[in-house]
């Protein structure tokens, strides 16, 4: 038995998962008792489907898909942190690489008209309709739905049928819990078990969070996907005589300060990188190192900003208040390096820009973070104030190794690639998930196409539509041979025999959320076969066919 | 003086902290000035105490703020209200013994008890989520502590190397002490039936690596001989690893794990092994040594931290990153006698100079200077 794979399917039938869910659950159970005419109306109800555009929700995409983008969580400004420049900036590169698509952004009124300025000939803007979270739509422009897309992780209105892509960006909440207040916590967790049971495909912004994800979720590992982000050259590279006049307005040297740039919240760290420069002073006297907090103020600023004073670095930490892209991007390219202490991070953007502008990089040395920076950034722990001190001073009096970093950062960067890139990946993964391939888990023992031992097992997780299962088996020996078929535990086919030279059938509907078949062969003594037996045929059919048989294990 | 004292961790499960704030409070209670004491059971969101009725409270003085949920005590302490010091009961002084430190006093001078900074140096021995707190109370201390109250030197020079611009005159030593003596109750551990008196190696502490139990298993089967050794103390994080360890050594029948054992147990131990061997990588005191020597054991322990400062030259050190180092301190006194009994008695005239009247004299110290120097960087 292959226990990977059987891991699957019971991952995949306990997250409650169901692809499509063209009717009410009751329904189908009431319509499942009688076998005749749930496949008449399953026959009647595909082709009215198709004769009736209105009805064609599950319309096969592939010629012009539209895509619902949720963006309900989006504030103006810089509230959202690196999720909202990723989702805009993917946005906008998936909308000119598939010129045939068309991406519906919702969001609410707050944002209709900062959004409205991204708008083109596939990509439009409509503000979300307060009934939609109860009922939510399955058409939007007069169009179907081909798909959700979330950036933003939580689905707020995906219909059960539509197909979903949503974009996990960390599980901070589940490692650093005492970083955010109950509700934080309730609500995250909410969010993460809703895109469990609903998400076709997952979408992880790096290897670390899809490994967090795998960690905690319990999900098949193959609906979890990595799409990197690859946003290396988001901010221009400025000017030298931009970066001097920024530097000249802030009263800075070139190359004589370090610069962070984040937030001022708990998981970045800022206390450790103080005590660290403090230890870096005490240190290097003759050093005048200065570091650069940018960020937006807020009452934790307040308090750093005391720090500072009281540490005596009054003089050499500089608070700027959150700076515009391109005031940061010439901070950045006059800085000695960026230095990036957070103790959590799903990508590290920052970190990237730096690397494609040249700006050699310290950074801490956990969460995804080794991940972006490679072996081109001079990595510390960011628990021990002295390891980030001497990463200060190795970059401040080290000759050469600025340079170096600086050469191996653009190296990395451009090996990337760009947004074009993600964006593609991006398309690919919501075309997969449109399509259902290769979505449906499932494992088979006791059988292959030479022979059939003695009891045939299949499992098999939720369907992408509507799912059959199909099994024939050919008695080709001398003797009859009896067997039994039970579908999901229940006796569905009684014991009896089969002739020689004839065939047995079973075809049966299986349930949506998936299920296990078994098949017993009365089996003589000291045989690992039942002789003269031949699989024909063991597969699921209704919205995309799975060979059983092909993949079975004896 | 009304001192509003964090009794947070005097509860039943004490550890080294819990004895510091225990000790000291009931010796400042005994002074010859006692201070009004406002006992805070429930102190800032690091640790919770499930029954604080079980605190410190000498002379059933007056409470400080008490809460039904862990929740609305992190709020609190977190983001003090408006009466934040009026809830405190107005105290002039507020003493800090858990790591955690408030912010939002404008007038009460705070008073901090700093206990150990390993997690600077050695973030893997604790949780993330205990270093983290740790971490923003001391970093919080070094800006806003009126006095500083380290548990040694060695945690002192650490602390002012790590944050040099906390003003030294601001700083005291205040040394532990024992809470055993000659004459405390003992009695023998039932599980430890078969274990002789003098004729068995004897370690305290939660099996973790900061204690470094490996090491010493190491140097037990180095040491050839035949005692046991018996490890005293609750089953830590890392009992898989010892159980194999133990097992691929061949010691199974020579370590005897005792779980945790009560004071009197505790006492019989210390009164009677063959020798306390503590080879510590990291210790902000080493209150365990400290006990041992109390009770007239001959100690080996590590030439790091803090433990040579405690055994002011009254035991034998090693390297504690060497088992040979270990073993060969134990093979030295395993094999005579005489060193055993000088030991021992240097280790009793040494834990004499321990005191929990000398910390209190310490803090009443530390309490006049926060009083009588400007308040640093007091709330708005």
């Amino acid at each position: 038995m292959n226990t990977e794979s059987f891991k699957d399917v019971i991952r995949d039938i306990t997250t409650g998962f169901r692809a499509e869910a063209p009717l009410p659950a009751w329904f189908d159970r009431l319509l499942m008792l009688n076998q005749r005419l749930w496949r008449w109306w399953d026959l009647g109800w595909r082709a009215l489907r198709r004769l009736v555009p209105a009805l064609a929700v599950d319309r096969r995409p592939g010629e012009t898909p539209l895509i619902g983008v949720d963006l309900l969580p989006l504030l103006p400004g810089g509230a959202n942190g690196g999720a909202k420049v990723l989702a805009i900036n993917a946005l906008e590169a998936m909308a000119a690489l598939a010129p045939d698509w068309t991406f519906v952004l919702v969001t609410g009124e707050a944002s209709v008209a900062e959004l409205k300025e991204l708008e083109c000939a596939n990509l439009k803007v409509i503000p979300a309709q307060r009934s939609w979270q109860v009922k939510p739509p399955r058409r939007l422009l007069g169009r179907p739905v081909d798909a959700w897309f979330c950036p933003f992780t939580r689905p707020y209105f995906q219909h059960p049928e539509t197909p979903l892509v949503s974009l996990v960006h960390d599980l901070q909440h589940h490692y650093y819990p005492q970083f955010f207040s109950e509700e934080e916590r309730r609500g995250r967790d909410q969010t993460y078990q809703l895109v469990a049971r609903r998400a076709t495909l997952v979408a992880c912004v790096s290897d670390y969070v899809r490994a967090t994800v795998l960690d905690y979720t319990n999900l098949p590992p193959r609906k979890v996907r990595t799409v990197f982000t690859r946003l290396p050259e988001r901010l221009n590279p400025p000017g030298e005589a931009q970066i001097e006049a920024v530097l000249a307005r802030q009263g800075l040297t070139r190359q004589g300060y370090l610069i962070y740039p984040a937030n001022f919240w708990p998981h970045k760290n800022h206390a450790v990188l103080l005590t660290a420069l403090g230890l870096h002073a005490a240190t290097n006297p003759g050093s005048g190192l200065k570091l650069v907090l940018t960020g937006a103020d807020t009452g934790a600023a307040a308090e750093l900003r005391q720090a500072a004073q009281a540490m005596n670095l009054g003089e050499r930490v500089l608070f700027t208040g959150y700076v515009s892209d391109e005031d940061l991007a010439a901070l950045t390219s006059g800085a000695l390096a960026l230095i990036f202490p957070s103790l959590f991070e799903g990508y590290g953007m920052p970190v990237a820009e730096a690397m494609a502008m040249g700006v050699p990089v310290l950074c801490s040395n956990v969460t995804s973070l080794p991940e972006v920076g490679g072996e081109a950034v001079l990595l510390f722990d960011p628990r021990k104030p002295e390891d980030v001190a001497a990463a200060m001073t190795r970059i401040a009096v080290e000759p050469g190794l600025a340079a170096e970093l600086s050469q191996k950062g653009r190296a990395r960067a451009a090996s990337f690639g760009g947004s074009q890139r993600m964006a593609r990946d991006y398309l690919d993964l919501l075309d997969e998930a449109m399509r259902r391939l290769g979505v449906q888990s499932h494992v088979c023992e006791g059988v292959s196409a030479d022979g059939v031992g003695g009891r045939v097992f299949a499992a098999f997780g939720p369907a992408p539509g509507r799912q059959w299962i199909e099994a024939r088996f050919r008695n080709e020996g001398s003797a009859p041979v009896a067997c039994e078929a039970l579908l999901d535990g229940k006796l569905v086919s009684p014991r009896r025999e089969i002739a020689p030279g004839s065939e047995w059938k079973l075809d049966r509907l299986a349930s949506p959320y998936g299920g296990c078949l078994e098949i017993n062969f009365d089996i003589p003594p000291g045989h690992d076969t039942v002789p003269g037996i031949r699989c024909l045929a063991l597969r699921l059919t209704g919205g995309q066919t799975c060979d059983l048989l092909r993949s079975s294990q004896c | 003086m009304r001192v509003g004292f964090d009794v947070s961790q005097t509860g039943a499960g004490k550890t080294g902290c819990g004895y510091l704030a225990h000790g000291l409070v009931h010796a400042l209670a005994a002074g010859p000035q006692p201070p009004d004491f406002v006992c805070y059971p429930q102190f800032g969101d690091l640790f919770w105490e499930p029954a604080p009725a079980s605190c410190a409270r000498p002379g059933g003085g007056a409470l400080g703020p008490m809460f039904k949920w862990l929740d609305s005590s992190r709020r609190f302490w977190r983001n003090p209200p408006q009466d934040f010091e009026a809830r405190l009961g107005d105290p002039d002084i507020v003493h800090s013994n858990n790591f955690f430190c408030p912010k939002g006093l404008g007038k009460a001078r705070l008073v901090y008890t700093l206990h150990d900074l390993s997690f600077l140096t050695n973030p893997e021995w604790s949780t993330e989520q205990n270093r983290v707190g740790c971490m923003e109370g001391v970093f919080r201390a070094s800006l806003l502590a009126d006095a500083l109250l380290a548990n040694s030197q060695a945690t002192l020079d650490h602390f002012l190397r790590v944050f040099p611009h906390f003003p030294r005159e601001r700083a005291w030593v205040m040394h532990l002490a024992s809470r055993f003596g000659p004459g405390c109750p003992s009695e023998q551990p039932k599980r430890l039936r078969g274990v002789e008196p003098g004729k068995f190696w004897l370690s305290v502490g939660t099996i973790e690596p900061r204690k470094n139990q490996v090491r010493l298993v190491e140097a037990l089967a180095r040491a050839g001989g035949s005692a046991p050794l018996v490890l005293a103390g609750g089953k830590g994080w890392l009992m898989d690893d010892m159980a194999r360890l133990v097992a691929e050594l061949g010691l199974g029948s020579r370590v005897r794990l005792t779980g945790y054992v009560g004071d009197a147990e505790l006492a019989w131990l210390y009164a009677n092994c063959l020798g306390f061997v503590y080879p510590s990588l990291f210790e902000g005191f080493g209150l365990p040594v400290l006990e041992a020597m109390s009770l007239g054991a001959p100690v080996v322990t590590s030439n790091v931290s803090s433990l040579p400062e405690v055994a002011g030259g009254a035991a034998l050190l090693a390297d504690p990153l060497d088992p040979e180092s270990i073993a060969e301190a134990m093979r030295r006194l395993e094999s005579d006698p005489e060193l055993r009994a000088a030991l021992s008695r240097r280790s009793l005239e040494r834990a004499a100079q321990f005191g929990w009247d000398k910390a209190a004299r310490v803090a009443s110290e530390a309490y006049k200077a926060a009083l009588s120097l400007p308040k640093r960087n007091p709330a708005p």
